[in-house]
C-alpha cells in the first residue's frame, strides 16, 4: 500500500550520489560510542521502516511524539516517526543545508527544526537513516507537546492528499484543579474513541480490544523496564550518560517492535544488575559532577558532551529521556487504560507546568545527587523554553546548585555558539567546584555539608 | 465600570461572559512604543514579542483591572500563562481552554470548559451568570459585531485610512461595550459620508499575524495600500460572524465559536484559506499582504501553504516577515515595490 514515496532512495544509491555526506554522517554517528547492541535496535527501526514502505499491502502511518502509538499497533499500521529520522540526521551532523532548504521552501527560520529537517530531507530525497519520511498513508499529530506537532503533521498530511487525525490535548497550566482535570480527562478519552472510529475507517478493520490491550501491557512493561534502567543512573557512577540515553529511549518512544523493546531493556537491566554487584572500585570513577538536564538534547552535539564529560562533568539524569516512557500504570480494562493515558497525556515530564515542574526537578536533584542544572532554551522548542527562568530562580534558592541557562537549538548547529558555550561553561564548572569546596569546609569544620548559596 | 483584561492570540476568550459577570472586558494588546523589558525578565527573547508585549503591560497596569482572563491560543498563552500566574499579582487570573479542533468532541468539552469558566467567575466575584445575563451580554456583543460588520464593508467603497479602521478594531476589544455602540454609530454617519475610494490606492487583503499597532497600518496606506479585508483576530475574525440568537445561551457561544472564520492556531485551518477565497471573491480584489510577526509560529507554519495556494489561483501575493516595531523603513521598500509589481502586471482594480 505504501510503495508511494517517489523520492526517498535507498542508502545505497544516496552512497553513490553523496559519498562525502554518508561518509561523515557515519563518521558523526560512530563518534559517539553506543554500544553495538543500541546501535542494532535503531537499526532495526529503519530498516523495518524501510521495509513497511516499500511493501504493497502495509499501511504506514506517521505520527509525533507523544501519539499513543499502540492505537495503530492494534490496526497492524507501522508506526513511522520522522522526528526520530530527523533527530538521526541530528547525530549524523547534516541538518544545516536541510533546514536551510526548508527554509528556502518558505519555512521561517523561527519554526521548530526537527520539522524543517525533515521536510529538507524528504524534498532532497534522502533516506530515512539521513532524515528522510516515507509518504504515509495516514497522518497522526498531537498538540501535547506543542503547536508545531499538530500543524507540522497537518501540513504534511494536505501536501501529499491524506487523512489526518489531530489530537487535542488540553494545555494543563499551573492552579488546576481536579474539576479541570476532570474535564481534561473526558475530552481526551473521547477523542480515544474517535481515533478509533478513525483507525477502523481508513484500515476497513475493526478494533480488537482484546490485542489493544495485550499491545498496552507490552507498552507498559517496556517503560516500566525502561524507567527501572534510571534506578542504576542514581548510583555514582551513573550507569550512562546523556549521549547514550538519546538514543536507549528510542524503542520505547517508537515502540515499533515492543517484544524486541521489551528483551533489549530486560538484557541491559541484567548486565546493570551484574555491574552494581562488584566491588565499588570495579563500578567506575565516580563522576567529579553530575548534572541534571533540562531541555532537548543538542543532538549535533557529541563533541560538546564529550567535552563536558573531559571536564568531570556528566549529564546523569534528563527530564526529556525520563517522559519518553509514556506508560507509568499498569491497568486492567480499556475505560481504565484510556483514564491512565489521559493523564499521561498531561504528565509528560518534558512539558510539565511549573507547579509540577519545579518540585520535580528539585526532587530529581536529590534523587540523583546533582551537582548542576543545564537548562536548554531551545530555540526550537519554546514551549520546553518557557519558564525557565524561574526554573533558574527557584532551583538555585532551593537546591543550591547552579543553574545554567543555554541558548541554542536541539537540531540546527547555526544556534551553537561554541566559543560562547565554551566560556559559560567553564565559569559553571568553577561554580560546581566553588560549591563542592565549601561543602567540603563546612564538612571539616563540623556542619552538616549543607551547600551554601554561592557569590557570583 | 469593572475591567477584565484578558490575553488571547486569536479570538477565542468568550468576552460575552465577563460581560454577563458585569465586567467591561479589555483584550490586553501590549504597548510596542514602550518594549516588553519587563516581561523578558521571564520569556527569552525568541519568544513571541506580542505576547512579552502583553505580559508587559499586564506587569504594568493590572492594578487598574479587575481580573484577567488567558484563553488557550498558541503555545505562547498557553505556555506562558504559568508566568502570568507567577508575577501579575494581586489580581485573579483564569485559564479559559479552548479546543484546537471544531467537531462533536470538542464541543461537548468547550461547553463544559465555559460552564466551569461561569461557575469560577460566580465563585470569585460573588455574581450569578445566569441565561438572562448571557442573553443581554450576546444581544450587545451582535450589536457591536453588527456595527463594526457595516463599517468594514465600507472600506471597500470609501476613503477610509487602514488606521481609521484600526482604530475601530481596537476599540472594539477595549471599550466598554454600551459606549462603543454609540461611537460606532457615530463613526458610521462619518464613514458613509466621506468620499470614494480613492485612485490610486491598492486594495489589499491582509493576514497573517495579528497586527497591533497603527503604524502598521499607516506604512501600508504610506506604501499606497488600502486594507479593504482581512481575516485577522483585531479585525474580521472578531465580527464576521454574530453569535447565533437561540434559546441555549452556552450552545450559542460555542457554536459561535466554531463557526467564525478560523485563525492559524487551530486545526484543521483549511477554512483559513476558505475565508480568504470568499473575502477576495466578494470584495472582487486580486494582492494579498501575508505578514508574519517574528517568533509566531502559527501564522509562519500556515504561510508554507496558504501563500502558494492564494498564488496558485493567480492572485498577487507578498509575504514577509515583520518585527515588532513601529518603524520599519525597510518594510516601506518592499511594500512599494510590490505595489510596482501589481501595476507593471496589471491587477484588476484600482491600480
Amino acid at each position: 500500500m505504501s510503495n508511494n514515496t517517489p523520492n526517498m532512495p535507498s542508502l545505497f544509491s544516496f552512497f553513490r550520489k553523496n559519498p562525502g555526506l554518508y561518509f561523515r554522517g557515519m563518521k558523526n554517528q560512530l563518534k559517539q560510542g553506543l554500544p553495538m547492541d543500541l546501535m542494532t535496535l535503531m537499526g532495526d527501526y529503519i530498516k523495518k521502516t524501510k521495509k513497511a514502505d516499500s511493501s504493497p499491502t502495509q499501511l504506514v502511518a506517521n505520527f509525533t511524539a507523544g501519539f499513543p502509538v499502540e492505537f495503530l499497533l492494534a490496526f497492524d499500521v507501522w508506526p513511522g516517526f520522522p522526528e526520530s529520522s530527523a533527530c538521526t540526521a541530528g547525530m549524523c551532523e547534516i541538518t544545516q543545508p536541510l533546514i536551510e532548504h526548508a527554509e528556502g521552501m518558505g519555512y521561517s527560520r523561527d519554526l521548530c527544526a526537527y520539522m524543517k529537517t525533515s521536510v529538507g530531507a524528504f524534498d532532497k530525497g534522502y533516506p530515512y537513516d539521513f532524515g528522510g519520511s516515507p509518504v504515509a498513508d495516514m497522518y497522526f499529530g498531537t498538540n501535547g507537546v506543542c503547536d508545531t506537532h499538530a500543524k507540522w503533521f497537518e501540513n504534511e498530511a494536505r501536501k501529499h492528499g491524506r487523512p489526518y487525525f489531530a489530537m487535542d490535548v488540553p494545555c494543563v497550566v499551573s492552579g488546576s484543579d481536579e474539576d479541570r482535570w476532570a474535564i481534561d480527562s473526558d475530552y481526551i478519552v473521547a477523542q480515544l474513541y474517535d481515533l478509533i472510529t478513525f483507525l477502523e475507517q481508513q484500515t476497513g478493520k475493526k478494533f480488537d480490544e482484546e490485542k489493544f490491550m495485550n499491545i498496552v501491557n507490552k507498552s507498559q512493561e517496556c517503560s516500566r523496564l525502561y524507567l527501572e534502567f534510571f534506578d542504576y543512573r542514581k548510583k555514582i557512577p551513573a550507569a550512562e550518560y546523556f549521549v547514550f540515553m538519546r538514543v536507549f529511549m528510542y524503542a520505547v518512544f517508537a515502540m515499533w517492535d515492543l517484544d524486541a523493546g521489551i528483551k533489549y531493556y530486560r538484557n541491559v537491566l541484567e548486565k546493570m544488575k551484574k555491574r552494581y554487584a562488584k566491588a565499588p572500585e570495579k563500578i567506575g570513577k565516580p563522576e567529579k559532577y553530575r548534572l541534571m538536564w533540562e531541555g532537548i538534547t543538542i543532538w549535533y552535539g557529541t563533541d560538546f558532551y564529550k567535552e563536558l564529560e573531559k571536564k568531570g562533568a556528566h549529564v546523569v539524569y534528563e527530564l526529556y529521556t525520563e517522559s519518553s516512557a509514556f506508560r507509568r500504570k499498569k491497568t486492567s480494562t480499556l475505560d481504565e487504560t484510556f483514564r491512565q493515558m489521559a493523564k499521561e497525556f498531561t504528565s509528560a515530564t518534558y512539558v510539565l507546568e511549573q507547579d509540577r515542574r519545579i518540585p520535580f526537578i528539585e526532587e530529581k536533584i536529590k534523587d540523583y545527587s546533582i551537582d548542576g542544572l543545564i537548562l536548554h532554551a531551545n530555540m526550537s522548542c519554546r514551549p520546553s523554553a518557557a519558564g525557565m527562568q524561574d526554573v533558574k530562580t527557584e532551583i538555585e534558592k532551593r537546591s543550591k546548585i547552579p543553574v545554567l541557562i543555554l541558548t541554542c537549538d536541539m537540531i540546527d548547529p547555526r544556534a551553537f555558539s561554541e566559543g560562547q558555550v565554551r566560556t559559560r561553561i567553564d565559569a559553571f564548572i568553577e561554580m560546581m567546584e566553588e560549591n563542592q569546596k565549601q561543602k567540603q569546609d563546612q564538612i571539616l569544620s563540623g556542619g552538616t555539608g549543607q551547600w551554601q548559596t554561592i557569590n557570583r | 465600570m469593572k475591567i477584565f483584561a484578558y490575553f488571547d492570540s486569536g479570538h477565542e476568550f468568550p468576552e460575552e461572559i465577563v460581560m454577563a459577570a458585569g465586567f467591561s472586558p479589555m483584550k490586553i494588546l501590549g504597548n510596542v512604543h514602550q518594549g516588553t523589558a519587563a516581561a523578558d525578565e521571564y520569556l527569552f527573547p525568541f519568544f513571541c514579542p506580542f505576547a512579552r508585549g502583553c505580559l508587559s503591560d499586564a506587569l504594568a497596569n493590572a492594578g487598574k483591572w479587575d481580573g484577567i482572563g488567558v484563553a488557550h491560543g498558541c503555545d505562547a498563552t498557553d505556555h506562558h500563562y504559568d508566568m502570568w500566574r507567577a508575577h501579575v499579582m494581586g489580581i485573579p487570573i483564569f485559564w479559559v481552554n479552548t479546543p484546537m479542533k471544531i467537531d462533536q468532541t470538542a464541543e461537548t468539552f468547550y461547553r463544559k470548559e465555559l460552564t466551569r469558566f461561569i461557575d469560577n467567575l460566580n465563585k470569585q466575584y460573588s455574581v450569578k451568570i445566569g441565561e438572562k445575563e448571557l442573553k443581554d451580554a450576546i444581544r450587545l456583543s451582535n450589536q457591536v459585531k453588527s456595527l463594526m460588520q457595516q463599517l468594514a464593508s465600507l472600506r471597500a467603497k470609501k476613503d477610509i485610512p487602514n488606521q481609521d479602521y484600526f482604530e475601530m478594531t481596537h476599540k472594539a476589544v477595549q471599550m466598554p461595550k454600551e459606549l462603543l455602540v454609540e461611537e460606532l454609530k457615530k463613526t458610521l454617519a462619518d464613514w458613509e459620508g466621506r468620499g470614494p475610494f480613492p485612485v490610486g490606492k491598492t486594495p489589499i487583503l491582509l493576514t497573517g499575524s495579528d497586527v497591533t499597532f497603527v503604524e502598521y497600518m499607516e506604512l501600508l496606506d504610506t506604501a499606497g495600500f488600502r486594507v479593504v479585508r482581512d481575516d485577522l483576530s483585531l479585525g474580521e475574525r472578531y465580527f464576521a460572524t454574530t453569535i447565533p440568537d437561540t434559546a441555549d445561551p452556552m450552545q450559542a457561544l460555542v457554536t459561535y465559536s466554531f463557526d467564525m472564520p478560523r485563525s492559524a492556531t487551530r486545526v484543521p485551518s483549511n477554512g483559513r484559506l476558505e475565508y480568504i477565497l470568499g473575502a477576495l471573491k466578494d470584495t472582487k480584489i486580486d494582492a494579498v499582504v501575508s505578514q508574519n510577526m517574528k517568533f509566531c509560529e502559527p501564522y509562519a507554519m500556515d504561510a508554507v501553504w496558504t501563500v502558494p495556494a492564494l498564488k496558485g489561483r493567480g492572485y498577487h501575493v507578498m509575504h514577509f516577515e515583520r518585527d515588532y516595531t513601529p518603524n520599519d523603513n525597510q518594510m516601506l521598500t518592499r511594500l512599494e515595490a510590490f505595489k510596482e509589481t501589481i501595476q507593471q502586471k496589471g491587477g484588476r482594480h484600482n491600480v
